[in-house]
């Protein structure tokens, strides 16, 4: 039993998943979070089936990929039910999805969400009215505490093997109707083996949908040509507008008598609007807002760092003193216990809490306001706002930021910002310069660096749009209300991000350590250095360095810790200049992607482009490091 | 204002909507935040015009614009409690009337 969670975008499909299925799907508050299926093996009352969270759409015409990977999984794939998820307080709008849903002819439960919400905002929905007008079970629910949700599913169980039935109250104008009826006759008498339902065929025929056309057969297509021109002729405008206007008023009509709209109760985040996106305090508290996320990330990290690896200092001193020095045990066990403090000590005190900062923003809602205050911005070097999705989303992760190009309608763009999204520095690297620049040379360094790389993302992506010219389509973009996460949704969000290097990278991370350290007991490491002499020497660094350049292409949090290794001392300042220290985090952060990001920029934008994009990014990051070692001596002295 | 004119004499869309609907037309970048508007015609692409109706901006629908981005940045609406940030390119091509 295959069961998929469809909805309009933001309307909380993956919080039910969630709540279903554990956190597995991510979460947060802004259209297109999740922009591929996530799939769950759930039971239900003794039974084992199949959830998957589908990409919020916001009708069965796709506009963008996210979009038709939805659409293809319900045309294609055998749903055995479909629970449709609606924004209550969205409720009109969300009901057009809803009655293109019904046509599909597989079995559907609607899921009335967030209905606080719409309590709030003054709307009532009679959920009986409205599961009488629909023929559909209606179940309300609110999906981040959990409610309703039980009885959704237990609701949905039942109906499984009940298609939806034809609803009197749903009903089209006459002369679009009988059009209708025309293309269905036509698509039944041509063919016998149909998959989907031909009603649904001849709505999508008539709105011009290249994809059924094939489903539906020559003839049918050629009779909707002809009816679509019929339609506009009497109509006046193109049929897909005519056939969109039908089902908005049937949303209407059914909105107007299951709903009942009073007075919205005042609501304090419309005055925190006006000022978030107040032309110039909106700038002020955006600000703000990243300088304090800053401030707050280095405070509470450099505390645990040192507090950590005081700690972990010790246990290596006391565990060194049982082996004999200059015996391989010895240069074993340095290395293991480089590699746990590495991850304990450097890394997790920073990545926590700017894991735990990225996902607060992302579910209160405030990343589209900053796509809205940017986009003015972005469109002078030729991008648009909704490309800022992704870009800020590369600083958790650039893996997801490439999935999110997913929401954005053209190659190009999609292109433009996945290249920029991995130039952002992602949590790892942003770990990097916590711990590295802003530990040894002050956090005004560091937010030196980051303002750097804001600058060189800017010039490049200006670059790029003139390598690539093309007018953006321009944004249109949902900007969701604020709402406040819950605790759980957010340690469950920052544990699903953290359980890969806890899991991948630091047990990696050891492993490479511990390589390391027999690499350079043997002499190993020589011949890697040597090969990469030339690069070191442009950058001015020591020539140890050279592997772990070659780390950092594993995971760039790998730098680092080899950096302590190679250098022998974790007093990194004893072996190198403060400018030595600037270029390699420049380095660092704009080189090459790191694995796990080039294979997914593979699938996003191609074999070649990514080649393309790799080759970009470590010439921007030679230039970059040359710059910086030739200017910053003049600066610091050093 | 003395340039509002100007700017519609420039663009050969606009001047369209205003041939065939009442003078009062105008789009929906020059409108200031705090207006209410009602939405006369949309003259872009297919998908575009798609998009915005699926987000209950389509012809004949009443709309308030909470802000409108200064540096050509996007115009903020609402619709029917939804918000949407409209990119000024895009806004240009929504055509609207003002409300009291």
């Amino acid at each position: 039993m295959k069961i998929a969670l469809v909805g309009q975008p933001n309307c909380g499909k993956s919080t039910i998943f969630n709540a279903v299925a554990g956190y597995r799907a991510a979460t947060g508050n802004f259209p297109g979070t999740t922009v591929r299926l996530a799939w769950s093996t759930i039971r239900l009352d003794g039974l084992v089936a199949e959830l998957v969270d589908v990409p919020g759409i916001y009708s069965l015409t796709s506009t963008n990929p996210a979009e038709s990977a939805a659409k293809k999984f319900l045309l294609k794939e055998n749903v055995s039910l479909i629970i449709n998820v609606l924004d209550a307080s969205l409720l009109s709008r969300s009901l057009e999805l809803t009655l293109e849903l019904r046509e599909l002819g597989i079995p559907m439960v609607v899921c009335l969400n967030m209905i606080d919400e719409a309590d709030r905002r003054g709307i009532k929905v009679s959920s009986r009215e409205l599961s009488a007008l629909l023929g559909l079970p209606v179940v309300e629910t609110i999906g981040y505490r959990g409610v309703g949700v039980r009885d959704l599913f237990r609701q949905g169980r039942q109906q499984a093997d009940q298609p939806p039935r034809p609803a009197e109250f749903i009903r089209w104008h006459r002369d679009v109707d009988s059009s209708l009826e025309q293309v269905q006759s036509v698509i039944e008498s041509s063919s016998s083996q149909l998959r989907l339902p031909s009603r649904f065929l001849a709505i999508k025929l008539l709105e011009n949908d290249d994809d059924i056309s094939v489903e539906a057969g020559q003839l049918a297509t050629a009779a909707a040509r002809r009816l679509r021109a019929e339609i506009e002729t009497m109509r006046g405008r193109p049929a897909e507008s005519v056939i969109m206007s039908e089902r908005h008023d049937c949303a209407m009509r059914l909105f107007e008598r299951s709903a009942t709209v009073t007075r919205p109760k005042s609501d304090p985040r419309a005055a925190l609007d006006s000022l978030l996106t107040h032309p110039l305090w909106g700038y002020v508290v955006l600000a703000i807002v990243l300088v304090g996320f800053f401030w707050v990330v280095f405070g509470i990290g450099s505390f645990l760092e040192n507090a950590i690896s005081g700690k972990l200092d010790l246990l290596t001193a006391s565990l060194l003193a049982q082996v004999p020095t200059g015996g391989i045990g010895h240069s074993l066990i340095a290395a293991l216990m480089d590699g746990v403090q590495g991850g304990a000590g450097i890394v997790l005190p920073y990545l926590v809490p700017f894991l735990f900062g990225l996902a607060f923003l992302e579910d209160v809602g405030y990343l589209p306001r900053v796509a809205y205050l940017m986009d003015g911005l972005l469109h002078r070097v030729g991008l648009h706002g909704t490309s800022m999705l992704p870009i800020i989303l590369g600083y958790g992760c650039s893996v997801p930021a490439c999935m999110a190009t997913r929401i954005l309608p053209s190659k190009r763009d999609r292109f433009l910002a996945s290249v920029l999204a991995t130039l952002v520095p992602c949590s790892a690297r942003s770990t990097v310069i916590f711990a590295l620049v802003a530990f040894y040379l002050g956090p005004m360094w560091a937010l030196g660096i980051f303002c750097f790389n804001a600058l060189v993302v800017i010039f490049s992506g200006w670059l790029l749009a003139r390598v690539w010219p093309e007018i953006s389509a321009g944004m249109i973009l949902e900007v969701p209300r604020y709402q406040w996460p819950s605790f759980s949704a957010l340690a469950g969000k920052v544990w699903m991000r953290l359980r890969e290097f806890v899991v991948l990278s630091w047990p990696l991370l050891i492993a490479g350590s511990l390589v390391l350290g027999l690499g350079s007991y043997w002499h190993f490491d020589h011949y890697a250095n040597v090969a990469l002499s030339p690069l070191t020497m442009v950058l001015g660094l020591p020539v140890v360095l050279g592997t772990t350049l070659v780390f950092g292409v594993l995971r760039k949090e790998l730098a680092l810790i080899m950096l302590t290794q190679a250098l022998g001392t974790t007093s990194v300042t004893t072996m190198l200049s403060s400018t030595q220290i600037i270029v390699f985090t420049i380095f660092i952060t704009f080189y090459i992607p790191c694995l796990a990001t080039l294979v997914a920029l593979v699938k996003e934008i191609g074999r070649k482009m990514t080649a393309l994009a790799a080759v970009y990014t470590f010439v921007i990051a030679t230039l970059m490091g040359v710059a910086a070692r030739l200017i910053l001596p003049l600066i610091v002295g050093r | 204002m003395f340039w509002t004119p100007l700017r519609l004499a420039k663009s050969s869309v606009t001047k369209k909507a205003k041939q065939s609907d009442e003078p009062a037309t105008t789009t929906l970048d020059l409108i200031k935040a705090g207006q209410e508007i009602k939405v006369v015609k949309i003259v872009a692409g297919q998908s575009a015009t798609r998009q915005l109706a699926q987000l209950g901006i389509r012809t004949g629908t009443t709309l308030r614009v909470r802000r409108s981005a200064p540096m050509g940045g996007p115009v903020l609406v609402d619709s029917g409690g939804t918000m949407v940030a409209i990119g000024r390119g895009m806004a240009r091509k929504v055509c609207v009337q003002t409300l009291a």
